[in-house]
C-alpha cells in the first residue's frame, strides 16, 4: 500500500509537469498561430489585388481617376450624406471604397442625415444624397444629380458618380482660387442686398465672391474666373468695355444679365459688345399668357432647351420663373468668327416682347411688338480664330454633344497659354431672378450654378464614361413564373428527398 | 495524406447513407428556391446578388447542424479512443471530416446551380457576378463549416455542438453590425471580422483577394483550434 502510493507520486508529479508544460507550448503556438494569420491578412489586405468579373467593369477604376490618386499629395476627405440603404449610396460606397484602396490619402465617411442632423446642418447640406470633397480649407459639393448621367444608347440612367468625385476632388486640389467677380459701378444687383442667397450658394460650392470696379481697377483681375454683370442700370464707358473684351480674348467666362430697362435705347455699348458675341437684346417685357408664374403674365416660366447648362433642370422637371424679362435675338451678321450661339429658355408661342414700355395695360401689337416664342437666355461660346477652321463644323451648339466635349478637354490648357483660347458666355435677359426672394423658385439656383459650373468649366475637362450596371430584365408569364417556383421551391427539394429515401430505405432493408 | 482520405471516404458514407445531409439539402434548398423565385418575380431582374445573400444567411443556420455530429458523436460513442490510438493524425481526422461536411454542403450548392439556368433561359444575365457569387457562397459555406467542426469537437453532446456553432456564427454575423454603435478604429477591426461583410464583393462581381484570404485564413484557424482542442484531450486525459 505504502509502496504503491510511493511509486504513485512521481508519476503524478510528472504527468501534471508534462500537462503543464505541454498546455504553455500549446497556447504559444496557437498565439503565434493567431498572429501570424493576422499578419498575412494585413498584408494582403495592404496591397489590393481583386477581379472585376461585372460586364462593365463597375468595380474598375478609370485610367484617368488612378493618375490623380496616384498624384494626390494632400489628404481629401469626403463625407457623404446619404440615408442608410439608399441604392445611389451603395454605389457611391463601393466606388468610394476604391479610391480609399488606390490611395491612403483619402478617406471616406458615409453620414445618415437623419441621425446626424448637427453634421448636415454644419455642412450646410439641404439634399439627400450630397457629399462633400474637402482638401486643406476647401470644399466641393456633390450632389445626388451629378451622380446620374441619362441619354446615351441605352435607356436606363448611368451611373457617372466616378466622373463626379473625380471632378471634385480635381476641384479641389486646384491651386487657384474660383473667383467670381460681380461688376459694381452701373447700379447693378448688390451682392449683399439683393444677392446674399445667391452668392452664398456660390460660397458653398467653393467658389469667392468678389466686386469689380473696372473704372478704378482698369482691368479684369487674373484671378477671375467669371464676371457677372448683374442687372446694370447705367451703360458701361467704352475703357470698360475694353476691358470685358480684353478679359474674353484672354479666355474669361462673362455673364451678362439685362433686365428690362425703363427708358429705350439704353446699353448701347453693352450691346454693341454682345453683338460680338452673336446675341442682341430687345428693349421689351416679356409677356407670357401661357406659361407664367401664378397670375403673373410679366413673370414667364419659360421652356428649357437642351444643353449641357440645363440638363438638371430637364431631368428634374425644374422650371425657371424669370420676373421682367427683356427678350433677346441672335445676330448672327455681327457676331465674331467661331461663335457658336445656343438658346437655353424659350417663351410659349402665345408670349409676345411688350414694347410699350410705359403701357398701364399690354396687350399684343403685330406692328411693334416682338412675336413670341421668344428667347430669355444664350450661351455663347467663342473659338478664338485660329480654330475657327476646324470648328467650322459645328456652328449649331444644340447639337454636337460628343464634339463639344472633345474640344473641351484643351479648355484648360488653351486658358492658360492664352492664345487659341475659348471664351464662354451667358446672356439672360433678366436679372431678378436671382433676387433673394425669387432665386428659390423653382429650378432658379440650378439654373444659376450651372450656369457658373458651365462658364468656369475647368474640371470638365475631365469626362469619364457614365457606366450602367447591366440590368438584363425577365418578364415571365404567369406560367412561366409558377412553373420556375414549383420547380425550385418543390422540385429540386423533392428529388433531394427521394434520392435520400431510396438510398436509405434499401440499406435499411439490407 | 492516405489518412485523411480514408476518412474523408468514410465521413462521406455516413452522411449520405443517413437521412441527415437529405433532409438539410431538402431545407437549404426549399429556402433557397423560395428566395430566387420570389426575388426574380420581385425586381425582374436576371441577377442572383439578392439570392445569394439569402442563401448565405440560410446556410449560416444550416451548417452548424451538418457538423455538429463529425466530432462529437466519435466521442460520445467512444470511438474517438480508437481513431486517435490508431496511427492517423488527429490533423488528419478532423481534415478529413471536415471535407466530407465541404463536400455534402458542396452537393446542395450543385443543386442550386439551376437557379442560373433558368436566368440563362429567360434572359441574358451578366455571369460574371454569379461566378464570383459562386465562389463566394463556397468560400463562405466552408468558413461556417469550419465553426461548426471545432464546436463539434467541443463537446460530446451533438445538441450542443450544434448550439455553439451557431452561436459563434451568429456573432460573426453580427459583428458587422458594431460599426454603427462603435466608431474609430475598434468598431472598424471588429467589424472587419464579419463573415457576412467579406461576401458583399463577391456577390456584386468582385473576386478579391483579402476576402478570399479572410475565408481561407478563417477556415484554417477553426481547424487548428479544433486540432488544438483534441489534442489538449489526449494529453489530459
Amino acid at each position: 500500500m505504502r509502496l504503491a502510493i510511493l511509486r504513485a507520486c512521481p508519476i503524478r508529479k510528472f504527468a501534471l509537469g508534462r500537462r503543464m508544460r505541454y498546455g504553455s507550448n500549446a497556447l504559444l503556438l496557437t498565439l503565434a498561430v493567431i498572429a501570424i494569420v493576422l499578419m498575412v491578412n494585413v498584408i494582403v489586405a495592404r496591397h489590393p489585388a481583386k477581379l472585376d468579373l461585372t460586364q462593365e467593369k463597375m468595380y474598375t477604376l478609370s485610367e484617368e481617376t488612378r493618375q490623380i490618386l496616384r498624384k494626390l499629395d494632400r489628404d481629401v476627405k469626403i463625407t457623404a450624406f446619404f440615408p442608410e440603404g439608399d441604392a445611389v449610396g451603395e454605389m457611391v460606397r463601393d466606388l468610394l471604397n476604391e479610391y480609399t484602396r488606390l490611395s491612403s490619402k483619402v478617406s471616406v465617411s458615409f453620414v445618415d442625415p437623419d441621425k446626424n442632423p448637427s453634421l448636415a446642418k454644419q455642412y450646410e447640406i439641404t439634399a439627400y444624397g450630397t457629399s462633400v470633397v474637402e482638401a486643406g480649407s476647401r470644399s466641393r459639393k456633390v450632389m445626388q444629380y451629378d451622380l446620374v448621367e441619362y441619354g446615351g444608347e441605352s435607356q436606363t440612367p448611368g451611373f457617372a458618380g466616378e466622373q463626379a468625385f473625380t471632378r471634385a476632388i480635381i476641384g479641389v486640389l486646384e491651386g487657384e482660387e474660383r473667383s467670381v467677380y460681380f461688376l459694381v459701378g452701373h447700379e447693378e444687383r448688390d451682392l449683399v442686398q439683393d444677392y446674399w442667397q445667391a452668392r452664398s450658394f456660390l460660397e458653398g460650392e467653393g467658389y469667392t465672391t468678389k466686386t469689380l470696379n473696372l473704372a478704378s481697377e482698369g482691368k479684369v483681375p487674373g484671378d477671375a474666373a467669371l464676371v457677372v454683370i448683374a442687372g446694370p442700370q447705367k451703360d458701361l464707358a467704352p475703357k470698360e468695355i475694353e476691358a470685358v473684351r480684353d478679359y474674353v480674348d484672354r479666355g474669361g467666362s462673362v455673364m451678362v444679365l439685362a433686365e428690362p430697362l425703363r427708358q429705350k435705347g439704353q446699353l448701347q455699348n453693352i450691346k454693341a459688345l454682345i453683338a460680338k458675341w452673336g446675341v442682341g437684346l430687345n428693349d421689351d417685357v416679356v409677356i407670357d399668357p401661357a406659361s407664367h408664374y401664378f397670375l403673373d403674365a410679366g413673370s414667364p416660366i419659360p421652356e428649357v432647351q437642351y444643353h449641357d447648362i440645363t440638363m438638371k433642370l430637364i431631368t428634374e422637371k425644374l422650371g425657371c420663373v424669370l420676373p421682367r424679362s427683356r427678350s433677346l435675338f441672335e445676330s448672327r451678321e455681327s457676331a465674331d468668327p467661331g461663335v457658336t450661339v445656343s438658346a437655353l429658355l424659350k417663351t410659349s408661342g402665345q408670349s409676345w416682347g411688350e414694347t410699350d414700355l410705359e403701357a398701364k395695360q399690354v396687350s399684343f401689337d403685330p406692328k411693334s411688338d416682338n412675336k413670341g416664342p421668344l428667347v430669355l437666355a444664350f450661351a455663347v461660346e467663342r473659338v478664338s480664330e485660329k480654330k475657327t477652321v476646324a470648328e467650322s463644323g459645328g456652328d449649331d451648339g444644340t447639337k454636337d454633344g460628343s464634339a463639344d466635349e472633345g474640344t473641351r478637354s484643351e479648355d484648360g490648357v488653351g486658358k492658360a497659354a492664352g492664345d487659341g483660347a475659348k471664351a464662354r458666355m451667358l446672356i439672360v435677359g433678366n436679372a431678378s431672378f436671382l433676387d433673394n426672394d425669387v432665386v428659390t423658385f423653382q429650378g432658379n439656383i440650378d439654373l444659376f450654378m450651372n450656369s457658373v459650373g458651365w462658364l468656369v468649366g475647368k474640371e470638365e475637362s475631365i469626362t469619364i464614361r457614365a457606366k450602367s450596371p447591366s440590368y438584363s430584365q425577365i418578364y415571365l408569364t404567369g406560367q412561366q413564373a409558377s412553373l420556375v417556383f414549383y420547380s425550385t421551391v418543390v422540385g429540386i427539394p423533392l428529388v433531394f428527398l427521394l434520392v435520400g429515401g431510396g438510398i436509405w430505405l434499401r440499406r435499411r432493408n439490407l | 495524406m492516405l489518412k485523411t482520405w480514408f476518412i474523408f471516404k468514410r465521413e462521406v458514407a455516413a452522411y449520405f447513407l443517413s437521412p441527415i445531409a437529405y433532409v438539410l439539402g431538402a431545407v437549404f434548398l426549399v429556402l433557397s428556391g423560395y428566395f430566387f423565385s420570389i426575388l426574380l418575380f420581385a425586381t425582374r431582374s436576371a441577377s442572383m446578388q439578392a439570392t445569394f445573400g439569402n442563401m448565405a444567411v440560410t446556410f449560416l443556420f444550416v451548417a452548424p447542424v451538418l457538423t455538429m455530429r463529425l466530432l462529437a458523436e466519435e466521442r460520445k460513442l467512444g470511438t474517438d479512443e480508437l481513431l486517435l490510438t490508431s496511427p492517423v493524425t488527429t490533423t488528419s481526422i478532423v481534415v478529413g471530416k471536415y471535407l466530407a461536411s465541404v463536400l455534402t454542403y458542396l452537393v446542395f450548392l450543385g443543386a442550386t446551380l439551376v437557379y442560373p439556368a433558368i436566368l440563362r433561359n429567360y434572359g441574358s444575365p451578366d455571369m460574371g457576378p454569379i461566378y464570383s457569387g459562386y465562389l463566394g457562397m463556397f468560400l463562405f459555406g466552408a468558413a461556417c463549416l469550419s465553426a461548426g467542426t471545432f464546436a463539434s469537437a467541443l463537446t460530446e453532446n451533438q445538441i450542443v455542438a450544434g448550439m455553439v456553432g451557431f452561436g459563434m456564427l451568429l456573432l460573426f454575423w453580427i459583428a458587422g453590425w458594431v460599426d454603427a454603435a462603435v466608431t474609430g478604429p475598434v468598431g472598424q477591426a471588429v467589424s472587419a471580422l464579419s463573415i457576412l461583410e467579406h461576401f458583399d464583393g463577391f456577390q456584386k462581381g468582385m473576386i478579391d483577394l483579402s476576402h478570399v484570404m479572410y475565408y481561407l485564413s478563417f477556415i484554417f484557424l477553426f481547424l487548428f483550434f479544433a486540432v488544438r482542442t483534441i489534442d489538449s484531450r489526449r494529453w489530459s486525459a
